[in-house]
């Protein structure tokens, strides 16, 4: 203490001014075993904190840190913890270490006990526990799971017990688990009759909350929004989370009602706080929400926009600048001119990974303007994916010259590319994981939600806008519409 | 560090409830925290599993067998694992739980992925009751909950 410097001793000064109340909070979730053995002999205050009845309303015998090379005995340390509840004792756990015997001194000095867990005591006896039973009149919360327990000893804590409203007796599944027996639920069921719920399901409260968010994780924003979050307090609070929203994925796949998607993405933008790094707005993408998006995030790094046909070639532009750490980006199924590919190129330097797939249709025109704006703008790329484009071995040429990074190229459905001769050949030794115009298109990620339903996606259109007028506008640009989707049957089928 | 099956020695784990199993190495090491353990030379035998019951730890060291086995195809692997996780929500809860605290992530990924499969498509009462989770909810959080739902069409 004497060599402490003037700064150190401020900040340690600190604790001991916390308001006791805080201090008892701190000190009740280290369980009674290191309360009595290390916590209580700090200081004075913290001693006469550990001091106090209030304290000792919940034992918590559990010692996880060595529960297996203790050198004390957990029986007096329990019935020591005991004196100290004043008989205020509301909830006690002894696992692993409950004896007859320490049953009998806590039900002998506490009659408020609610919660009692005997988990895994095997030493206590049928005889043991029907003898305390009738001095747990307010017990609500009992399990004994693990324990080995008679069908009367269960039915002594039905009759003794009147209140007992969650029991839990689990036991070990592995162990012999063809033989059948039903006393036990026999015994619960004719002398529990206020038990709410019998299983571990109260529980799933008790996951660590890094656990539930994983979890909660997986539904997507549309779910975790429209119901996740009304769940409960505790997972609406996880669900508020910033660190919840850094991936958004806004696919909804699910059925939970009409919603306004996206006020919904602009609603979970906002819970990003800024720390948004992956988002999907797939099939409902507008210019106005690309904006709202990068205006609010700048660490984007994943950004997928496929079927979004009303982005438009100047949103597209205007935002791109504002994505400079975008290294994956999907404009599958999108409309997009030569000028926009270049601006992502220009806007996007860190770009690795591009997918620009497109429906099939009319596969013997060529066109070769999207290939030169990647080729000539993505020079990092390493993953390229083409599916259905109309490029010529000129536009593949130029990607091979311009994209020396590309790992993988996907080239499926490309029927104007021909690698068969020298280019082929340049192909198969430049990059790593090649699909060839005529590969198996199994594994291809989209599916019939996207395509086959032609009626709601020509919906899509603004009125008066058909397919022929669209055509005549720009030949290589492709919808699904129509029959030209039946050849994909194995590929999207139901 | 290389642990092929045929030197892999025997490890012994004990469960909170005592009860004592005999793991290959090669096998147990799929658990990061029995890992670091070997690792660090600090294997005691048998190693205490102080938060993980016998039952379950049978059942993780089944999926960590399954796991280490090379001859496992992926197609067998995923058949294998969804037959794996039909389980009642007990012992979901307890499987997450130790593959949290040994600190497997393929396993802990896989629970946590058939939990929310459990989760989606259903609404907040229908999954209240599934889990069993109470509605503490305030009557203003209601309201403010009410109100942030800006996005439904009612």
């Amino acid at each position: 203490m004497e060599s402490a410097s003037v700064d150190s001793s401020d900040e340690s000064r600190n604790w001991l001014e916390l308001p006791p109340e805080v201090t008892s909070m701190i000190l009740l979730k280290l369980g009674a075993v290191e309360i009595l053995n290390s916590a209580q002999k700090v200081c004075s205050s913290w001693w006469k904190i550990c001091k106090d009845p209030t304290m000792w309303r919940t034992i918590d015998m559990r010692n996880l840190r060595d529960l297996w090379d203790m050198d004390y005995d957990l029986e007096k340390m329990a019935q020591h913890a005991v004196d100290r509840s004043c008989g205020q004792l509301v909830d006690i756990n002894v696992e692993y270490s409950g004896t007859d015997d320490l049953l009998k001194y806590i039900t002998d000095r506490s009659s408020h006990i609610r919660r009692l867990r005997l988990v895994s005591c095997h030493s206590i006896s049928d005889d043991g526990l029907s003898e305390v039973v009738s001095k747990l009149p307010l017990l609500e919360d009992l399990n004994l799971s693990y324990c080995s327990l008679s069908k009367e000893a269960l039915e002594a804590a039905g009759r003794g017990c009147p209140q007992l409203k969650s029991f839990k007796l689990n036991c070990r599944g592995y162990r012999r688990p063809h033989i059948e027996c039903d006393e036990e639920a026999l015994a619960i069921a004719e002398n529990m009759t206020e038990l709410h719920s019998s299983d571990e399901s109260r529980n799933w409260l008790e996951l660590p909350p890094e656990v539930t968010s994983m979890i909660l994780l997986k539904l997507g924003a549309v779910e975790i929004l429209n119901s996740a979050q009304k769940v409960c307090s505790s997972w609406r609070k996880i669900c508020k989370d910033p660190t919840m929203w850094r991936t958004i994925d806004m696919r909804n796949l699910g059925d939970l009602g009409d919603y306004d998607l996206e006020r919904m993405a602009q609603h979970a933008v906002d819970r990003s706080c800024g720390q948004l790094v992956e988002i999907n707005v797939e099939d409902f993408g507008t210019d106005d929400l690309l904006k709202y998006i990068t205006d609010r995030s700048s660490h984007i790094r994943r950004l997928r926009l496929v079927s979004c046909y009303s982005i438009s070639d100047d949103g597209l532009s205007e935002v791109v600048s504002k994505l400079p750490l975008l290294e994956d980006l999907d404009l599958s199924y999108c409309s997009v001119s030569k000028e926009a590919l270049e601006a992502v190129g220009r806007g996007c330097p860190l770009l690795k990974s591009f997918k620009l797939n497109q429906g099939r249709r009319r596969p013997h025109i060529e066109f070769d303007e999207e290939a030169l704006a990647i080729a000539e703008n993505m020079p990092e790329l390493h993953h390229l994916q083409l599916f259905g484009n109309k490029l010529t071995n000129d536009g593949l040429q130029a990607i091979l010259d311009g994209c020396l990074h590309l790992e993988s190229l996907d080239l499926r459905q490309c029927f104007n590319v021909n690698l068969a001769g020298d280019l082929g050949k340049r192909c198969a030794e430049q990059i790593k994981d090649l699909r060839r115009p005529y590969d198996s298109t199994d594994d291809y990620e989209f599916d019939a939600e996207i395509h086959d339903d032609d009626g709601s996606f020509d919906e899509d259109y603004p009125s008066g806008f058909s397919e022929i007028e669209f055509l005549s506008d720009d030949d290589y640009y492709e919808f699904s519409g129509g029959s030209d989707f039946s050849d994909y049957g194995e590929l999207f089928g139901d | 560090m290389s642990l092929s099956p045929s030197t892999s020695k025997m490890l012994s784990l004990k469960s909170s409830d005592g009860k004592v199993l005999e793991v290959e190495e090669h096998v147990a090491v799929l658990c990061e925290t029995i890992k670091s353990l070997v690792e660090d030379g600090c294997a005691d035998s048998p190693i205490p599993l102080a938060n993980v019951d016998g039952a379950t730890l049978g059942n993780v060291m089944e999926w960590c067998k399954k796991h280490a086995d090379q001859k496992a195809s992926a197609d067998d692997l995923e058949d294998w694992d969804a037959e794996f996780v039909e389980r009642d929500q007990g012992e979901l809860y307890h499987l997450i739980m130790a593959a949290n605290y040994l600190n497997i992530k393929g396993l802990l990924d896989l629970i946590c992925q058939k939990v929310a499969d459990m989760i989606k498509g259903k609404h907040p009462e229908k999954i209240r009751e599934i889990f069993n989770i109470e509605n503490d909810f305030t009557p203003e959080q209601q309201e403010q909950i009410r109100k942030d739902n800006s996005w439904a069409f009612e």
